[in-house]
């Protein structure tokens, strides 16, 4: 399968493609929120890797750019998360149709088992 | 010489020349007739030189002939005199008088001596009373008369002054007796009231003795009047009564005077009654007392009157005297009142529903720099400053609506034109009908509040900008303790993501020994990383009181197995007996997450304290309550009484070789009581040194 992953820490990225290529998956980066979301736009990737703290653009502003297009239902959009951010905030975000979403710091074998179910449609 | 005695000698010398006359006459003229020549002659002389007014006359009145002193008071000549009537000299007036006594003498021989008036040739007139001798013939028939005229015009007026005087006497005789009977009549008057007054009347002497009496005091005392007079006031005294009259008496002739005083009478038969006695002194012309006149009021029905009246007094005496009391104490409390009114440091005046004051006390004249004089009559806004009359007028008008007087702050005017601020309070006053009729205001000086209020609104903008500026501090400081927690977290994701990624073959391949174990340690120190950054995050959470709780149905029994299950493995390398007595099937609503990092944490530090191989560890919940009571017992080394208290304390770390080597933030037990207590519950410690130590909190449900 095909993934996105939108993430300003550029180690992140290059972690994720390591494991996700080791599995098999073809992975593209992006480390800025307005590139990310063009290329989500372009491309119907898979599954999208969307990190919600990120500097200028954030995950937050790439979601609301893609609800005005009804385009958050479309993609299967993974959120990574740091613990700042409270269940609650992630329950209305899961609402809006976003599929499931991961806490920093990843486990590796949990990351690629869920990228996995959400391709599944589970 | 008087009119009276000429008359009287007059007579005398007429009734001897008669006598001499007569014996002449019996003698006998004709034989002698010598002897009448020569008498003739001698009574001839005598005839004329006779003093007084003789003049003979016949029987119809014709002068025959007069003396010398008839012709000279006539003021005629004799010859003018003679032959003339007798009636040309009478006067006018006179004349019809004259007439009837001429007549009479004619017919008896008697003249009337009653006085006649005369009339002189000159005019004047004089009054003459005539007294005659009748001469009469050798038959014995009369045949005129010598008469004689006396001037008594003198007697006449002195007489007439006489009557006069006699007349005013008699007038004055009248009026005095008149004024005699009036007298009497008052007399009379005052012994019928003496007498018939129903009060009994005495009067007795100065020793007592009755001089005097009405009929009243001698009918009541069963004597009559004139028994009683002569008897001794002390016969007429009861027994229980004589020491009263002796006092009395003897009261009175000391001083004069009768005091009132209630005397018991004793009656003829020996039996009493009460009467009132009072009286008044009797003095001599010489102002000597003599005596007194007593009246005395019989007092037998007023008597009784009085015992009834006596029941009646006492009755209204005891309610009198509780009135008495109630108004002594109201007195009082007006007395308090009133001082406190006035000695109060507090500003009180009290106004009309005008706003004119009535009242106020010194404090407030003081205050505002008049005298209580001066400030009583004035309005209230002669005493407000330009800046509160609004306030001052709208507080009134409320007052005036709804009777109570608002709380109000007003800036006051003193004489001198300064002002000072001061609250207002008040309470109405009304008059009892329930009318408002003004209000009494209690004014607090605000100066020294004022100023003290302002150096206090001064230093709270001070504090509140220091206040501001800490709190900009503490954002950042929270900004950056957030800042610092991510970014800490940042760089642990690909950390442990790569150590995990190396430790797979499948990713990059088989590692050699060497290489793994070296990836242990990077791996085991990113996790202890992880942990402390997780518990500062808590740590800053709570306090800021920003973490937020689940509230969701939590199955205690379960949750408590699994965290066993998953804690076994820890407790594998230092062989510590690990066991989970729970045995209830217990629920809770609250937040299961921090319910198990509370129990991690408690069982973690257990595990650091307890020693190798014969370590135990045991935890249960059980119901408690209507709590649930969770505990943590280990058989560690225990914790030092002292110390116990710290034990939850942010930063606090018992200094021993065991900790050192668990390490830590030294936030987790302070972490821990900050969820307990955020979820409702207790959290504490029991244990003695060297006995291990027991955790203990509890959830409400």
């Amino acid at each position: 399968m095909k993934v996105l992953g939108i993430d300003d820490n550029a180690d992140i990225n290059v972690l994720l493609g390591t494991v996700l290529t080791a599995s098999g998956h073809e992975f593209i980066s992006v480390t800025d929120g307005r590139e990310g979301l063009k290329l989500i736009k372009q491309t119907p990737y898979d599954i999208v890797l969307l990190d919600l703290a990120m500097p200028e653009f954030s995950g937050f502003d790439v979601l609301n750019a893609l609800k005005k297009e009804g385009l958050i239902e479309k993609r299967k959009i993974i959120l990574l998360t740091a613990s700042s951010i409270t269940d609650e905030e992630i329950n209305e975000l899961l609402k809006t149709g976003v599929r499931s979403y991961l806490r920093k710091p990843l486990d590796i074998e949990v990351f690629v088992d869920r990228i996995e179910q959400v391709h599944r449609g589970q | 010489m008087n009119g009276k005695s000429l008359a009287a000698s007059t007579k005398k010398k007429v009734d001897k020349l008669q006598r001499q006359f007569k014996t002449i006459k019996k003698t006998g003229t004709i034989k002698k007739e010598l002897e009448i020549s020569s008498l003739k002659k001698k009574y001839r002389i005598f005839y004329d030189e006779l003093p007084g007014l003789l003049h003979t006359i016949d029987i119809d009145g014709n002068i025959l002939d007069c003396n010398r002193e008839y012709a000279e008071t006539f003021g005629y000549s004799k010859e003018e005199l003679i032959g003339k009537s007798v009636f040309t000299f009478v006067a006018e007036e006179g004349r019809q008088a004259f007439h009837d006594s001429f007549e009479a003498w004619k017919k008896t021989g008697r003249v009337k001596n009653k006085p006649v008036w005369f009339k002189k040739k000159n005019g004047t007139k004089f009054l003459g009373l005539v007294s005659a001798n009748n001469l009469y013939d050798e038959n014995g028939k009369m045949i005129g008369s010598n008469t004689l005229i006396k001037d008594i015009t003198e007697i006449h007026d002195a007489r007439s002054e006489l009557e006069e005087s006699q007349k005013e006497l008699q007038v004055q005789v009248k009026q005095l007796e008149r004024t005699n009977h009036r007298l009497l009549e008052a007399e009379q008057k005052y012994k019928n009231l003496y007498d018939k007054t129903p009060t009994l009347l005495r009067t007795i002497t100065t020793e007592g003795v009755l001089t005097d009496c009405n009929e009243s005091y001698a009918r009541a005392l069963g004597y009559t009047k004139e028994e009683a007079l002569g008897m001794s006031v002390y016969d007429h005294t009861a027994e229980r009564s004589v020491e009263d009259m002796k006092n009395n008496l003897e009261q009175w002739k000391k001083t004069h005077e009768t005091l009132p005083a209630e005397i018991w009478l004793k009656r003829k038969n020996g039996s009493i009654f009460p009467t009132m006695l009072s009286g008044t002194s009797l003095y001599d012309e010489h102002g000597k007392l003599i005596g007194r006149t007593l009246a005395l009021t019989d007092m037998t029905e007023i008597y009784e009157a009085r015992t009834k009246l006596e029941v009646h007094e006492k009755h209204l005496q005891q309610q009198l005297s509780q009135v008495q009391k109630s108004n002594d104490l109201l007195t009082v409390a007006e007395k308090r009142y009133r001082i406190l009114y006035e000695k109060t440091p507090v500003l009180l005046r009290t106004i009309t529903t005008e706003g004119i004051l009535t009242d106020c006390n010194e404090s407030y004249a003081r205050a505002l720099g008049y005298t209580k004089e001066e400030a009583i009559g004035m309005s209230i806004y002669d005493h407000t400053a330009t800046r509160s009359i609004d306030d001052m007028k709208n507080n009134l008008e409320q007052w005036k609506e709804s009777h109570q007087v608002l709380h109000k702050e007003i800036w006051m005017k003193r004489k001198d034109g300064s002002i000072f601020p001061s609250l207002l309070s008040g309470a109405s006053i009304y008059d009892e009908h329930g009318n408002v009729i003004g209000r009494t205001v209690a004014l607090t000086d605000m100066t020294e509040i004022y100023d003290t209020r302002k150096k206090l609104e001064e230093k709270e903008a001070r504090i509140r900008e220091q206040y501001e500026e800490l709190k900009k501090i503490d954002t950042s400081k929270e900004e950056f303790t957030s800042m610092i927690s991510h970014e800490l977290k940042t760089p642990l994701t690909p950390i442990m993501g790569w150590c995990q990624a190396l430790r797979s073959p499948k990713i990059l391949g088989q590692l050699n020994p060497k290489q793994a174990q070296a990836l242990n340690a990077i791996e085991t120190n990113a996790i202890k990383l992880k942990e402390l950054v997780g518990d500062m995050l808590d740590a800053q959470k709570l306090d800021m009181k920003k973490m937020k709780f689940d509230h969701k149905d939590v199955d205690v029994t379960e949750m408590m197995y699994y965290l066993a299950e998953n804690l076994r493995s820890t407790m594998d390398p230092k062989h510590i007996e690990f066991v989970n007595s729970t045995s209830e099937k217990l629920t809770l609503k609250s937040d299961k997450s921090r319910l198990e990092q509370v129990l991690n944490n408690i069982i973690l530090n257990a595990v650091d304290f307890v020693p190798a191989n014969t370590g135990k560890i045991e935890i249960s919940a059980e119901n408690k309550n209507g709590k649930v009571l969770f505990t943590v017992k280990d058989n560690g080394m225990g914790i030092p009484k002292d110390k116990q208290g710290r034990l939850f304390t942010q930063f606090y770390q018992l200094d021993t070789s065991a900790t050192r080597k668990h390490g830590g933030s030294g936030l987790g037990l302070s972490i821990c009581k900050g969820i307990v207590n955020a979820l409702g519950g207790e959290i504490w410690v029991e244990s003695d040194a060297g006995t291990g130590a027991s955790f203990y909190f509890t959830i409400p449900k």
